[in-house]
């Protein structure tokens, strides 16, 4: 048996699978929901949910397996899944390991059969929240006290690569700038026959142009935009330069780099099903999203220009510069997983880039 | 003339008539919610739909209902006279789309100047024909299914020859697949190509490479006009495809799908939606390769379906009420999500549950007809339930079926007589109860894998089976429960009474261990949105363990129990009258509260009532809502009279749970239901019924007949629509009629009565105990000895003397003081000589209720219900006794969906056989009569060839119709016995011979379409009955109307005589007669 703890002192007990902590390990978080029906590998995986912890809303969770190929990155992010109900087998002849199996790999304990709505209904009342996981005898003041613990450093720097990756093309040389880039990304570039170098979130802007990019993608990443200033300057050298797509993580860093704020969501936007619409051409979508911060629409400065607005909340979810080649959205055009409407986003940018050329 | 979305408009809507096999009650869901938007926008609608039995039809929803066959004539008898300018021809199923078309190529809708609103009949046309949709389908680079179309036979077999056997045959343009099927080799496809041929209405059919063993997954998908679409919701069949949608368990959302797979099938369905130009909803199924991600589309319906009633109740949100506005020109970020009430339309479902839909069978009233699934629809209902894990909600959903006591009823009940053999057999061969076969299996010891690999369901589906099986078979053995596995039984959604008798604790013992390690269920809602928005919608569902979101408000509340599942016998007249109650409920401003399971009825759209519980309707789940809702505020009571017999069949588990029931007591209802105490109360109250006893042996039988004398009725106690029921009229008869029963019914009390042949008639009335309002008298068309759910019946009686219909007011008066009865009572009775008689009285709401609600004016089971809530009737203005006939005669017939059930012995009996019903209402008898036969489906066809093969008991009788048959110019043919009578009685008519071993001309006369109607009464002889049998299914599947009963072949004749001109050459007048 599993504990998670909340912030605000409840706790839930539940049944572990997979990876069984330590008397002594735990996990601390923050406790995020996701609405997907598919692809929890992929939402695993996803290095943007590095420091939190998934609940997933749908009941099953594992019920084909681990495939090759959906990983998004080489390790699962998230510090723990939660879930009603998770399955001990892949049931896909293709499935190479159980989900469960999977996470013990990587060390990330599993906690399901545990009422996962009335959490998730929590989390949308009082907003999302620090969670712990660990021994069900550990008393829920150790719980409470390790929650306190303030984080090392900006998790961008905890997932970008080490060393900078190139993946060959035969047409243009794009840049992605690794905030905790999802495979997908550098997969929909490779798809435009583009070359893709992967560069490390720290670059300077001298390191990024001295491989003669052709067009710039700032990638999604975990944690707050507000707080990884040193990327600013180097994205406003670069899109003065060339063609430029910020997503999610990459599109809120695009904005503070041209003078607008950022602010947190109270439970952000989390699924598969997030409308947005075109402010321009009325145009919807149907988009892949991760993300807690938002930005601040009244803090758009006169360069920008608000492109995609979420048809629920009217959340700022694309901007354009108005007069450089740099564009950016809130939402995940590379999809993975979640719908693929929006994969015309990359056809956008590199147009602009191969107009540029 | 160019309408923005905005101008109101006088639109035509086209309803799907009566309920049948593959088109049934989701039509009417759907066509309320179109109606209810439609005049909620301001538009003016006119209804034409000769389904009584129907929310839809009711005079406050439509401004103007036609209740008119569905036929080109009356259609455009009703468009002429109303000058509508739109048409919404996509929400009243295949039938309604069939007549847009109809109209459209009779080149009428362009003289109308009529414009069809949301996805265009083009579109319609490139995806119901099969070669239109392939070429479709290779256009925009999705894969069909290889396979090509023919009009013929020879084309068929050389299809087949280059497909490589088994090859599926799908006729083009027919409900539910009627007549498709599997062919193995040449004899099958010959067989079903040419009953398929013949089926089409294009005289078209698809013959395909067979996908046995591929998943099958179905999509709701929904485009606007500017070219949004999203998907609502995706579906995965637990069988795997070569059984019929409507016909298999179906789980929302798909579970064993990888979001790459899922995403590919979405972008297909946009394709495809995109090049079809769909304005509003659309329904795509594929079937997908196990083994690879390889997909082929199986089929795409442009319109609302059984599948997107489905998918609404599944997610909450209402495709038909969308797919209305978007059909008027509203785009999907215009229309609100009325669920969340903050989000818009353009919005795809979260569920944080898993819907289940099991299908419910005609079975258990049909032992001959033929069990194997396949793609011909067999279903005539369907139940659903929501669980927060796959298995809870097939828990839930097995419960929910109410199978009859002798099937299998549980998961857990074992099969031990079944063989070996059998249990293999039963694995590989898809049937109704394979489900309980596949836990018999696991109870046998057989792998997953292995029951996967004869089964070809996927694992996913079978392990959580397998577990749960092997759970408790282990309290089984050990006779107790701990509490961990209790904990966990129990979040698999196995009721506490099911654990209790496996385990062999004592219910209340173990009802108390759960309440104290809170192993009850508490509710969950349907959100549409996994819980990221907060909403205030009504709609919940049960589950165990979990924080309660249900909370009972402070207000006056009654809770209303619905019907389950659509059977025959128990048909959507049931949830009409539980719609009513609600609505009588709200008027009074009390809350009513819903409990029902069928996913696809008005009573469960979660906006009908002010909170829907979608559960089983069974004690236990029942119990836990009551508990839950009197918590809080004032509950006034349950309503039981209003759910057919399956809420009936609560009262007495509720009133001895303490249950305070709101109208007949147990005790009455017990009166009127228990045959001894019911007899009592006759005598008591002096009113005549027929003699009889009970018996059990064939020795107490044969002395009882003797006493009775024959004809006499048999039947087991407690049936619902007259199953088992037998005739017989001598001797022999009684024989075979015995040996029957007593298979049948086992441990079952037996009855004995005297059949009275007779005048039938019934009457629905409404009692508050001091007065009965009695708002007409049906009498039915057949005499006795045909089911009152079969036989026609028109208001006002035709035949009865002004003495017979007083005596039926007496009696039913009379009775309903006796029995101490309140609410809504239904009696049937019979007339002899001038003498009424009663046979039986249902103290509930009826089926016939709607049809005499509609035809009266009066909404009885509104006026009931307000009884119920202590509203006098004469406060309510009504008078005690008969109300004044209508002016209009209205005239309900049945309709029968024999043609979607081989095997199926289609002659009218004591048992009742049909799924629908419709009616005609005109200012003649003959002229209702005329419309209510051509609403149910009869060819009236004014001149040809009758055959007539009658029993000598009815000789006689047949020559009255002969007489008519003769005169209006018909050439009348009989077998040898019949013809031989006639000529005698010196008529013309010709013969031909009985069928023999090496002469079937009179079968051949009929295949070929020679006759234009065929009239055969029953023998009892083995031997004619069989070749009646082979007779009477070549009319239906030929369509060719085949009577029973002279009765109805009598009306037949009198509404071909009432709306014809007969033919005569000069100087025959006399001949007139």
């Amino acid at each position: 048996m599993m504990k998670l703890v909340l912030s605000d002192g409840t706790e839930w007990v539940g049944e572990s699978q997979g990876y069984d902590l330590k008397p002594d390990e735990d996990r601390t978080a923050e406790l995020v929901f996701n609405t997907s029906h598919t692809g929890y590998v992929e939402v695993a995986t996803d290095p943007s949910y590095a420091d939190q912890m998934i609940l997933f809303t749908a009941p099953h969770i594992g019920n084909y397996g681990v495939h090759r190929g959906q990983d998004e990155s080489l390790k699962v992010h998230a510090q723990g899944i939660l879930c009603k109900d998770a399955n001990p087998v892949g049931h896909d002849p293709r499935s190479v390991s159980s989900f469960s199996e999977y996470l013990k790999e990587h060390r990330v304990p599993l906690l399901h059969r545990i009422d996962t709505r009335a959490i998730t209904l929590k989390i949308r009342e009082q907003g999302s929240m620090k969670a712990w996981l660990g021994n069900q005898n550990v008393p829920k003041s150790v719980a409470l006290k390790r929650m306190l613990e303030p984080l090392q450093e900006h998790p961008i720097l905890t997932v970008t690569t080490n060393a900078n990756v190139q993946f060959p093309g035969r047409r243009e040389r794009i840049i992605l700038l690794d905030y905790g880039y999802k495979k997908s990304i550098v997969r929909q570039l490779l798809a435009r026959d583009c070359e893709v170098i992967v560069v490390r979130a720290t670059a300077t802007l001298e390191e990024v142009l001295s491989y003669k990019p052709q067009g710039i993608v700032l990638s999604n990443g975990p944690g707050d935009p507000g707080l990884a200033t040193w990327t600013i300057p180097v994205i406003q050298g670069l899109q003065s330069r060339l063609p430029l797509l910020g997503i999610c993580m990459g599109h809120q860093l695009f904005a503070l780099a041209n003078g607008a704020k950022t602010f947190k969501l109270p439970f952000g936007h989390r699924g598969g099903n997030h409308p947005v619409r075109n402010a321009l051409t009325g145009r919807s979508l149907m988009t892949s999203q991760n993300h807690s911060y938002a930005v601040d629409p009244t803090s758009l400065s006169k360069d920008l220009e608000l492109t995609y607005r979420h048809l629920n909340d009217e959340s700022v979810e694309g901007l354009r510069h108005k007069s450089l080649r740099a564009s950016s959205v809130q939402f995940h055009p590379e999809a993975a997983p979640g719908p693929w409407d929006a994969g015309f986003i990359f056809d956008e940018f590199l147009a602009e880039v191969r107009r540029a050329v | 003339m160019q309408f923005k979305k905005t101008d109101r408009r006088r639109i035509l809507v086209i309803g799907s008539g009566p309920i049948i096999i593959g088109q049934g009650a989701e039509f009417d869901y759907s066509g309320t919610q179109a109606i209810q938007t439609l005049k909620a926008l301001g538009h003016e609608v006119i209804l034409i739909n000769p389904n009584p039995a129907t929310i839809m039809t009711d005079p406050n929803l439509a401004d103007r209902v036609y209740f008119e066959p569905l036929n080109l004539e009356s259609l455009l008898k009703v468009a002429y006279r109303e000058m509508p300018d739109s048409l919404l021809p996509t929400l009243g199923g295949q039938t309604a789309l069939n007549l847009a078309v109809e109209l459209a190529e009779s080149g009428e809708a362009e003289k109308l100047g009529i414009e069809f609103l949301g996805t265009s009949l083009r579109t319609i046309r490139r995806a119901e024909d099969r070669d239109e949709f392939q070429k479709l389908l290779f256009e925009v680079g999705e894969p069909a299914i290889p396979g090509k179309s023919c009009t013929t036979l020879e084309q068929a077999l050389a299809i087949a020859e280059s497909l490589q056997y088994p090859v599926v045959v799908r006729p083009a343009f027919t409900l539910g697949g009627t007549g498709g099927g599997i062919a193995a080799d040449a004899s099958e496809l010959t067989e079903i190509v040419n009953g398929a041929l013949k089926l089409s209405e294009i005289g078209q059919c698809l013959i395909e490479k067979s996908l046995y063993g591929y998943k099958e997954i179905e999509y709701e998908v929904i485009r606007d006009k500017a070219g949004a679409a999203i998907i609502v919701c995706n579906m995965e069949n637990f069988d795997p495809v070569g059984v019929h949608t409507g016909d298999s368990i179906v789980i929302a959302p798909a579970q064993t799908l990888t979001d790459t797979l899922h995403q590919r099938l979405r972008q297909s369905c946009f394709k495809i939606v995109d090049a079809l130009g769909v304005q509003g909803g659309c329904n795509v199924q594929f079937a997908v390769d196990p083994n690879s991600d390889d997909y082929f589309l199986i089929e795409v319906n442009p319109r609302v379906s059984r599948s997107s009633a489905l998918a609404s109740k599944a997610t909450g949100y209402p495709i038909a009420r969308v797919s209305t506005q978007l059909a008027l020109g509203y785009e999907l970020h215009e229309v609100m999500n009325e669920v969340t009430g903050k989000t818009v339309a353009y919005f795809e479902p979260a569920l944080d549950y898993v819907a289940l839909k099991i299908p419910r069978f005609p079975f258990d009233k049909f032992p001959t007809a033929e069990r194997k699934l396949s793609t011909q629809m067999k279903a005539t209902g369907e139940v659903m339930a929501l669980g927060r894990t796959y298995l809870e909600a097939l828990h839930k959903a097995v419960r929910s079926l109410e199978l009859p006591s002798y099937a299998v009823r549980s998961l857990y009940d074992p099969l031990s007589a079944v063989s070996e053999s059998e249990l293999s057999r039963k694995l590989e061969v898809p049937e109704e109860d394979r489900l309980f076969y596949i836990a018999e299996s696991f109870r046998r010891g057989y792998t997953i894998d292995r029951v996967a690999a004869i089964t070809r369901i996927n694992t996913f589906f079978l392990a959580p089976i397998a577990d749960s099986v092997g759970r408790m078979e282990s309290i089984r053995e050990r006779r107790e429960v701990p509490d961990h596995e209790l904990r966990r039984l129990r979040n698999m959604g196995i009721s506490i009474t099911t654990i209790a008798s496996v385990s062999g604790e004592s219910l209340d013992a173990l009802k108390k261990r759960c309440q104290q390690l809170q192993l009850s269920q508490t509710y969950r809602m349907v959100d549409t949105c996994a819980g990221e928005f907060k909403t205030t919608t009504g709609y919940f569902y049960s589950t165990i363990g979990e924080q309660n979101e249900s909370i009972p408000t402070n207000h006056r509340k009654a809770i209303i129990l619905g019907s389950g599942p659509i059977r025959i016998g128990q048909g959507v007249e049931f949830d009409y009258s539980t719609v009513h109650v609600v609505q009588a409920l709200r008027q009074e401003g009390i809350e009513a509260i819903v409990i029902n399971n069928n996913p696809e009825t008005v009573s469960t759209d979660y906006s009908c009532s002010d909170r829907l519980y979608f559960e089983p309707l069974h004690l236990e789940d029942v119990m836990s809502v009551i508990q839950n809702e009197e918590s809080q505020g004032e509950l006034l009571g349950v309503f039981v009279q209003f759910g057919g017999q399956t809420a009936l069949n609560l009262a007495e588990p509720l009133t001895k749970n303490g249950v305070k029931i709101l109208g007949a007591s147990w005790t009455s209802i017990e009166m009127a239901e228990d045959r001894s105490l019911f007899e009592a109360a006759c005598e008591r109250a002096g009113v005549p019924r027929p003699l009889g006893a009970k018996f059990k042996t064939v020795e107490e039988a044969k002395l009882l007949a003797a006493k009775l004398q024959y004809p006499v009725i048999l039947r087991p106690s407690f049936v619902l629509g007259g199953r088992a029921m037998e005739i017989a009229w001598d001797a022999e008869e009684l024989d075979g009629a015995l040996t029957r029963l007593l298979s049948q019914a086992k441990g079952l009390d037996l009855y004995m009565d005297q059949f009275l042949f007779g005048q039938e008639s019934e009457v629905d009335l409404v009692s508050d105990g001091v007065d009965c309002l009695i708002p007409g008298i049906m009498e039915h068309i057949e005499k006795a000895g045909v089911h009152s759910g079969d036989s026609m019946a028109v208001i006002p009686p035709q035949r009865m003397t002004k003495s017979e219909c007083d005596q039926v007011v007496d009696i039913a008066v009379k009775l309903t003081h006796a029995l101490k009865l309140v609410g809504p009572v239904n009696f049937q009775f019979v007339s002899q000589n001038g003498r009424i008689t009663v046979l039986e009285v249902n103290p509930r709401a009826s089926r016939t209720l709607p049809f005499l609600s509609k035809i009266s004016g009066v909404p009885i089971a509104q006026v009931a219900a307000r009884v119920l809530l202590g509203h006098s009737l004469k406060s309510q203005g009504f008078q005690h006794g008969l109300m004044k006939a209508p002016t209009a005669v209205a005239v309900k017939a049945p309709v029968f969906s024999f043609r979607k059930l081989k095997g199926v012995e289609i002659s009218l009996s004591p048992e009742m056989k049909s799924t629908g019903e419709v009616m005609g209402v005109d200012r003649s008898y003959t002229r209702a009569l005329a419309k209510a036969l051509q609403a149910s489906g009869t060819k009236l066809t004014p001149y040809g060839r009758v055959l007539l093969t009658v029993s000598d008991r009815d000789k006689p009788e047949a020559l009255q119709l002969v007489k008519v048959l003769s005169r209006l110019g018909f050439h009348v043919v009989a077998t040898p016995g019949t013809a031989s009578y006639l000529r005698g009685q010196s008529y013309r008519v010709g013969e031909v011979k009985k069928i023999t071993d090496d002469d079937d001309a009179l079968l051949e006369l009929i295949r070929g379409e020679s006759v234009s109607v065929v009239v055969n009464t029953m023998s009892k002889d083995q031997r004619t009955q069989s070749d009646g049998a082979k007779m009477r299914r070549i009319c239906v599947d030929r369509g060719i109307p085949c009577f029973t009963s002279l009765d109805t072949a009598r009306a037949f004749v009198q509404a071909l005589e009432g709306s014809g001109m007969a033919t005569l050459a000069l100087g025959q007048e006399k001949n007139f007669d």
